[in-house]
C-alpha cells in the first residue's frame, strides 16, 4: 500500500515520505481481584508527508481508503511554510531488539496467569489492588521517495499494579510497572512484588510533618516527574522557539556534575527501541548531558534543517500530524551510592515516591508546586514512617544542581530509566 | 445518506450473526482539520480522516469482551473476537446491564456551514488574522500559540436488543495563548472558544484573543496576591472547574465503585454544600460541547441533578452500575472514540442559578479575590487544588488591580459549604474543555454557573 502511494506522491511533489503503522493491543484489567474484561484494539494509520514546490504537507488516514490521502497533503503543502529539508537516503540500520516471538505468542490465558500470579503474591497484604496488562503487537514501516523502504516489529509488554489501603482515613496508593518487549521473567514480577510490599511496610507507622526545606530522596517515579522540564529545554525545537531564560545551550554547564542523561534508541527490548526514526534517520546513541554539562538536543529533520544542525533521529509521527522530535529511550546515568548510601546521604529528610504532575503551568521554566501523595520521612537515615501528604516546590533545573548523590541501580518507568537521587534544599510545606 | 443507511445493515447483520448474551457496537467516522501558528510561523495545517469502531460482548457468568478496529472491512470478525474474549474471562460477581429502550433513530444536527466545504486556505486566513492581531497589539507580546479545529463526526451505535442509533454533528474550537516579555520576565495568558456548530459559527465568534494579549501584557506588571484564607468570588469559569473536580468525578458511579473508601462522603442524603448550591449534569442540553443525544451505550441523556440544595441526591450511571445499584442508567456512558471503552463521564456540569448581580457578591467583601477561570487542578484524599487563571484584587467593595495566578486549595467536605451568594448571571462556558479519564479516553465537556461567593478560601498565592 505504501509504495504506490509514495510512487503516486513522487509525480506531484519533489520528496515524500511515508510511515504505515500496525498495532494490536491485547488488555486484561483486573479490579476486586477478578479479570472483569478483555480487550483487543487492532489499528492501522498511514501518516503521508510531501514536499511540492519547496513547501511541506501532510496528511494521516485511519481505516479510510488511501486515495484521497495524497490530495490532502498536496493542499497543506499549498499552504505550508518553505522548507529546505531533504529526506535521507538508504543507509545500513543498526540492529536492536524490538520484537520477541514469545510475548507476540502468548495467548490470553498465558497472559492471563500472569496477572493471577501478581494478584496472588501480592493478596496476603490485604490492599485493593487493581492490575493491568498490556500487550502490543505490530509493525512499523517508513518509507520515502528516495529509496528508503524499512520496517521492524514491535512487541511490547506492560504490566502496572496499584495496591492501596485506607490508613487512618487517608487512601495510600503505590504503584509499579514494568514494561518491555518480552514477557517480565520471575524474577522481574518478584521485584515488582517486593517493591510495593516494602511500600506498604514503610507505610506501617505515621511520621511527622517536618516542613521546610530539606534534603529529599527522588525513587525513579519523581525523578521522571523532575526530569520532564529537562526533557522540554533539551528539544531543538523549544530551543528554536523558546524566549526562555532557561533554554539550554549546546557546551553550556546546567546541572549538577552528577548529572549525566543520554537518548538511547539501541536499548534492547524497551519501549522507546526502534533502529530507525519515523523520517528514516537510522537510530544511535546521543548524549545529551555529560557531568552536568549539555551536550546536544534532539532534532526532528525540519527542526535540524531550521537551525543548520545535523537530524539526531527523533523525528516521531502519530498517524496525524507531521514529525515532532520525540525522545525514545531517555536514561538518567546511574550512579555509585548504595541505598544505604542514599539514605545516610539525606539524613534528616524525606524519600519521595512520585509527584502528582508538575504543570500544568510552565513545564519548560521548571517551576513547580506539586502534591506528593507518598512520601516517608527519613530520621537519622532511616525511613520512620510514612508522612502526611505534602506539597513539594521549587524549580526543576535549580534542584538537578543540588544533586549530593545519585543511586547505583536503575529502573525503567515506561522509556525513562532513572536512578534514585538525593537532592538538597528542596521546599517542602 | 447510501452510506449512512449501508453501515446500519452492515451492524444489523453483524448483530444478527452475534452470539453473545449482549453485543454492543460502536462505529465512528470522524473528517477533522487541524491548524496551528506558532508566532507568526504556521505550523502545520492538516486534515485527518478516520473510520473505526468497537464491539463489546457479554456473558452470563463472563466478564466483558472488547475489540475495537480500524475500517469496517472485519466487523463480522471483530463480534466473534469479542464473544470470545468475553467467554475467556470467568467472574464471580456477575455484571448485570440496566435496561434501556429500544428504538431506531437518527439525529442529523444542522451541520451549521459544513467545515468540509470550506478550504483549508479559508481556515488559515481567518486564524492567521487572529493570530497578528494578538502579536501586533504589543511589542512586549513574543510569542503566541494559536490553534484551530474543527469536525464532523457520524456515530452508530447498536445493540443485540435491536438499538440502533445515528448521529452526526459539527465541532469547531479555537485557542489562543499570548506570551508576554519584558526584562527577563515572561507571562502567558489563555483564552479558547468553541461551539457544537460549524463554519458560521466560526464567521460570527469573536473569540477573545486580544484580551489574552492585552491580559499577558497587564500581568507583567501585576502583584502577587498574598497567601492566606479569604472570601472570594469565582467566575463562572472557575466555580465551574472546581465543581468538576468536587463534585462532578466523585459523582461518577463507577469511580465510586472504585473508591469504597469515598462511599461515606459521596452517600445519598448528605449535606456537601449550602443550600444555595444545587448541582447537576445534562447531556441533553441543546448544542453545547458536552451535549448528546445519546451516550455511548445507546442510552439517551438526560438531566440529572446531583446535589439539590446542597444535599447528594443523584450519581452519573452507565448501563452496568445502574444494573449493580438497580437504578436506571443516566445516559452518561461515554468514551473518546471507538477506541476507548464507555465510563460513567461528565457531560455539561453546571451550577443551578441563584439570584442577585456579581457586583453584589463583590460589594460585601472588605479583602478579597476575584477568581477567573482555571488552568487545571488536582484532586487527593480530602481536597482539592485550582490554578486560577487570572485574578483581580477585591477591596472595600470594589474590583481593583489585576494579580497573578494562584492556587486556590481547600477541603472538599467544607469548601461548597462556605458558599453564602449565588448570584443569578447563569452562563455555559463555551471553551471547548476536555476532561481525560482512564479507559474511556479524553472527551469534551462544558461546565455553565453563576458567579459564586466563598466566605472563605485558602488562596496559596503566586505560581509559575
Amino acid at each position: 500500500m505504501i509504495a504506490p502511494l509514495l510512487e503516486r506522491a513522487s509525480r506531484r511533489a519533489s520528496q515524500a515520505d511515508a510511515t504505515l503503522k500496525t498495532d494490536e493491543t491485547t488488555t486484561l484489567e483486573v479490579a476486586n481481584g477478578e479479570i472483569a474484561a478483555a480487550s483487543t484494539a487492532t489499528s492501522q494509520g498511514i501518516n503521508l508527508r510531501v514536499i511540492a514546490d519547496g513547501r511541506m504537507g501532510v496528511a494521516g488516514a485511519v481505516g479510510g481508503p488511501p486515495e484521497e490521502l495524497l490530495d490532502r497533503a498536496i493542499s497543506s503543502a499549498a499552504l505550508g511554510e518553505p522548507t529546505v529539508l531533504s529526506l535521507p537516503v538508504a543507509a545500513p540500520l543498526p540492529a536492536v531488539a524490538t520484537h520477541v516471538p514469545r510475548a507476540s505468542a502468548a495467548s490470553i490465558a498465558e497472559l492471563a496467569a500472569l496477572c493471577h500470579l501478581i494478584r496472588d503474591r501480592l493478596a496476603a497484604e490485604h490492599a485493593e489492588l487493581a492490575l493491568t496488562l498490556e500487550r502490543s503487537v505490530g509493525s512499523v514501516r517508513v518509507a520515502n521517495s528516495r529509496g528508503v523502504d524499512a520496517s521492524y516489529d514491535v512487541s511490547l509488554v506492560s504490566l502496572s499494579v496499584s495496591a492501596s489501603r485506607i490508613r487512618d482515613g487517608r487512601r495510600i496508593s503505590m504503584q509499579a510497572r514494568l514494561s518491555g518487549a518480552d514477557l517480565p521473567t520471575l524474577a522481574e514480577m518478584e521485584h515488582l512484588v517486593a517493591a510495593v510490599r516494602q511500600r506498604l511496610a514503610w507505610a506501617e507507622r505515621s511520621a511527622e510533618a517536618a516542613p521546610g526545606r530539606q534534603r529529599v530522596l527522588f525513587l525513579p517515579d519523581a525523578v521522571a516527574a523532575l526530569l520532564l522540564p529537562v526533557e522540554q529545554a533539551l528539544s531543538g525545537k523549544t530551543a528554536l522557539q523558546s524566549h526562555s531564560p532557561v533554554t539550554l545551550q549546546r557546551g553550556s554547564r546546567a546541572y549538577s556534575k552528577l548529572i549525566s542523561i543520554t537518548d538511547d534508541p539501541l536499548v534492547d527490548g524497551r519501549p522507546g527501541s526502534r533502529p530507525i526514526d519515523d523520517e528514516a534517520v537510522p537510530s544511535r546513541l546521543l548524549t545529551l548531558v555529560r557531568e552536568g554539562v549539555v551536550e546536544g538536543l534532539i532534532y526532528d529533520l525540519e527542526t535540524a534543517s531550521r537551525v543548520g544542525a545535523a537530524p539526531t533521529g527523533h523525528g516521531r509521527r502519530s498517524t496525524f500530524g507531521k514529525p515532532q522530535p520525540m525522545y525514545s529511550n531517555l536514561m538518567l546515568e546511574a550512579g555509585d551510592a548504595s541505598w544505604d548510601d542514599l539514605l545516610l546521604a539525606v539524613g534528616d529528610g524525606l524519600v519521595l515516591e512520585r509527584l502528582s504532575g508538575i504543570g500544568p503551568g510552565n513545564v519548560l521554566g521548571g517551576t513547580f508546586a506539586s502534591a506528593a501523595p507518598l512520601a516517608w520521612r527519613v530520621s537519622g537515615g532511616e525511613i520512620v514512617g510514612l508522612a502526611p501528604e505534602l506539597t513539594v516546590a521549587g524549580n526543576a533545573h535549580d534542584l538537578l544542581n543540588r544533586v549530593l548523590a545519585v543511586g547505583r541501580d536503575a529502573l525503567w518507568v515506561g522509556s525513562r530509566s532513572a536512578p534514585p537521587i538525593v537532592v538538597d534544599g528542596v521546599s517542602v510545606f | 445518506m447510501a452510506e449512512r443507511e449501508g453501515l446500519k445493515d452492515l451492524l444489523a447483520e453483524a448483530l444478527r450473526a452475534a452470539r453473545a448474551d449482549h453485543t454492543e457496537i460502536r462505529l465512528d467516522r470522524t473528517w477533522a482539520t487541524a491548524i496551528a501558528f506558532r508566532g507568526s510561523r504556521l505550523e502545520g495545517a492538516t486534515t485527518a480522516c478516520e473510520i473505526g469502531g468497537r464491539v463489546r460482548c457479554l456473558n452470563r457468568g463472563k466478564g466483558w469482551g472488547v475489540a475495537s478496529f480500524t475500517g469496517v472491512e472485519n466487523v463480522p470478525a471483530m463480534v466473534l473476537q469479542a464473544h470470545e474474549l468475553s467467554l475467556a474471562v470467568p467472574v464471580q460477581t456477575p455484571i448485570s446491564l440496566a435496561d434501556i429502550p429500544v428504538r431506531s433513530e437518527d439525529h442529523i444536527t444542522d451541520l451549521d456551514g459544513d467545515v468540509r466545504g470550506v478550504t483549508l486556505a479559508e481556515k488559515r486566513d481567518l486564524i492567521e488574522r487572529l493570530n497578528q492581531e494578538m502579536l501586533g497589539s504589543d511589542r512586549r507580546i513574543v510569542d503566541t500559540h494559536v490553534s484551530y479545529e474543527d469536525a464532523v463526526t457520524e456515530r452508530w451505535v447498536a445493540t443485540s436488543a435491536g438499538v440502533m442509533l445515528y448521529d452526526i454533528s459539527p465541532t469547531v474550537r479555537m485557542a489562543a495563548a499570548a506570551v508576554a516579555s519584558e526584562e527577563g520576565f515572561l507571562e502567558r495568558a489563555f483564552e479558547s472558544w468553541a461551539a457544537r456548530g460549524g463554519w458560521r459559527s466560526v464567521l460570527s465568534a469573536d473569540p477573545p484573543f486580544r484580551i489574552a494579549a492585552r491580559r499577558a501584557v497587564a500581568l507583567l506588571a501585576a502583584p502577587r496576591p498574598k497567601a492566606g484564607v479569604y472570601p472570594v468570588v469565582l467566575d463562572p469559569r472557575c466555580i465551574g472547574a472546581l465543581v468538576h473536580q468536587a463534585i462532578g468525578h466523585l459523582s461518577e458511579a463507577d469511580t465510586l465503585a472504585e473508591r469504597p473508601d469515598l462511599n461515606e462522603r459521596m452517600r445519598t442524603g448528605r449535606r456537601v454544600a449550602s443550600d444555595l448550591v444545587t448541582i447537576g449534569d445534562d447531556g441533553s442540553a441543546s448544542g453545547l460541547t458536552g451535549s448528546l443525544h445519546f451516550d455511548d451505550e445507546g442510552t439517551p441523556t438526560q438531566n440529572t441533578l446531583l446535589v439539590q440544595h446542597g444535599v447528594l441526591i443523584g450519581r452519573l450511571h452507565t448501563r452496568a452500575t445502574a444494573g449493580r445499584e438497580g437504578t436506571r442508567p443516566t445516559g452518561n456512558a461515554r468514551a473518546a472514540s471507538f477506541r476507548h471503552v464507555p465510563e460513567a463521564r461528565l457531560t455539561n456540569t453546571y451550577v443551578a442559578n441563584g439570584r442577585g448581580t456579581p457586583e453584589e457578591l463583590i460589594r460585601g467583601i472588605r479583602y478579597g479575590l476575584y477568581c477567573c477561570d482555571a488552568m487545571g487542578g488536582d484532586l487527593d484524599h480530602d481536597g482539592f487544588t485550582l490554578r486560577t487563571g487570572h485574578t483581580q484584587i477585591i477591596r472595600d467593595g470594589q474590583l481593583t488591580e489585576l494579580a497573578r495566578p494562584v492556587v486556590l486549595a481547600g477541603d472538599l467536605a467544607e469548601t461548597l459549604q462556605r458558599v453564602d451568594a449565588v448570584a443569578g448571571d447563569f452562563r455555559w462556558n463555551q471553551l471547548g474543555t476536555a476532561c481525560a479519564r482512564g479507559a474511556s479516553g479524553r472527551i469534551p465537556v462544558c461546565e455553565g454557573a453563576p458567579h459564586v461567593r466563598i466566605d472563605g478560601l485558602q488562596v496559596g498565592g503566586e505560581t509559575a
